[in-house]
């Protein structure tokens, strides 16, 4: 969705009409585990901080799949969170058990695709235009 | 009778020596001279409010004054209407499941994005 965000945003998120949630799905082993988890510790102490990451990492896959700790620092020090609370979150394996078992939780809903889209049980899988989300969206509108 | 007649014309003579002039001695006529305007009529009413006072004279040339045509009063302009802006509240927040959200948490429609970062 990341090319088509901006415009989702903008057309329907900040005009009240849409509230769009991130699930974590982890397809690929330790890297989906620690992005992920370093994304969740970031998002505790700030939502904001967590969109912004979570557009980083986005733009950034190709570093994710060698990021280690020190990344995922330096990465939650350069959206303005606390280096310190981060490493403790971080380093608990608190966040790493939460978006295991958020995985878990979508796997039992039988969702494999990636990504896949889902307004009110309706469904919409793979990176889609605009013009079909924007078709999606208002087929769900009340 | 000559006699008489006589005292009837000094009479009448007298009388008519005696009389005021009949008419007023001629005015002179107004002339303007050519080429030039008459005097500039000034208005010492002000204008009411929300009109705009229109010029009455315009300085030409030679320090001469002309006359102008008021202006039609000029309503004050009215402020466009505008509507009053919709304020959204699109804010970043997170579910109780940890799942974190963009935008209105009350908004109408919700849209989840199941994805992997990689």
């Amino acid at each position: 969705m990341l090319g088509t965000e901006p415009e989702v945003l903008a057309n329907f998120v900040e005009t009240g009409q849409l509230k769009l949630v991130f699930w974590p799905m982890l397809d690929h082993g330790d890297a989906s585990l620690n992005s992920h988890a370093a994304a969740d510790c970031i998002g505790q102490q700030s939502p904001d901080a967590f969109w912004q990451i979570h557009d980083q990492f986005f733009a950034a896959q190709e570093e994710l799949w060698s990021a280690d700790r020190d990344y995922f620092v330096q990465a939650a020090v350069g959206v303005g969170v606390d280096q310190a609370a981060f490493e403790t979150c971080y380093d608990s394996g608190e966040a790493h058990a939460r978006v295991t078992e958020q995985d878990q939780l979508r796997r039992e809903r039988g969702i494999f695709n990636r990504p896949t889209f889902e307004i009110n049980g309706q469904f919409l899988i793979g990176s889609q235009s605009f013009a079909v989300f924007e078709q999606f969206i208002q087929a769900a509108t009340p | 009778m000559t006699k008489s007649l006589l005292l009837i014309l000094l009479l009448v003579l007298w009388l008519a020596a005696c009389a005021p002039a009949a008419t007023p001695p001629a005015l002179p006529s107004l002339t303007t001279a050519p080429g030039q305007p008459a005097a500039a009529a000034t208005i010492s009413q002000p204008p009411p409010a929300g009109e705009v006072a229109a010029p009455t004279a315009t300085q030409i040339a030679g320090g001469q004054t002309a006359a102008e045509p008021p202006l039609a009063p000029t309503e004050a302009p009215a402020a466009p209407p505008t509507e009053a802006p919709v304020e959204i509240v699109a804010v970043n927040g997170r579910h109780d499941d940890g799942t974190f959200f963009r935008g209105r948490a009350d908004a109408p429609l919700t849209m989840t994005d199941y994805s992997d970062f990689l």
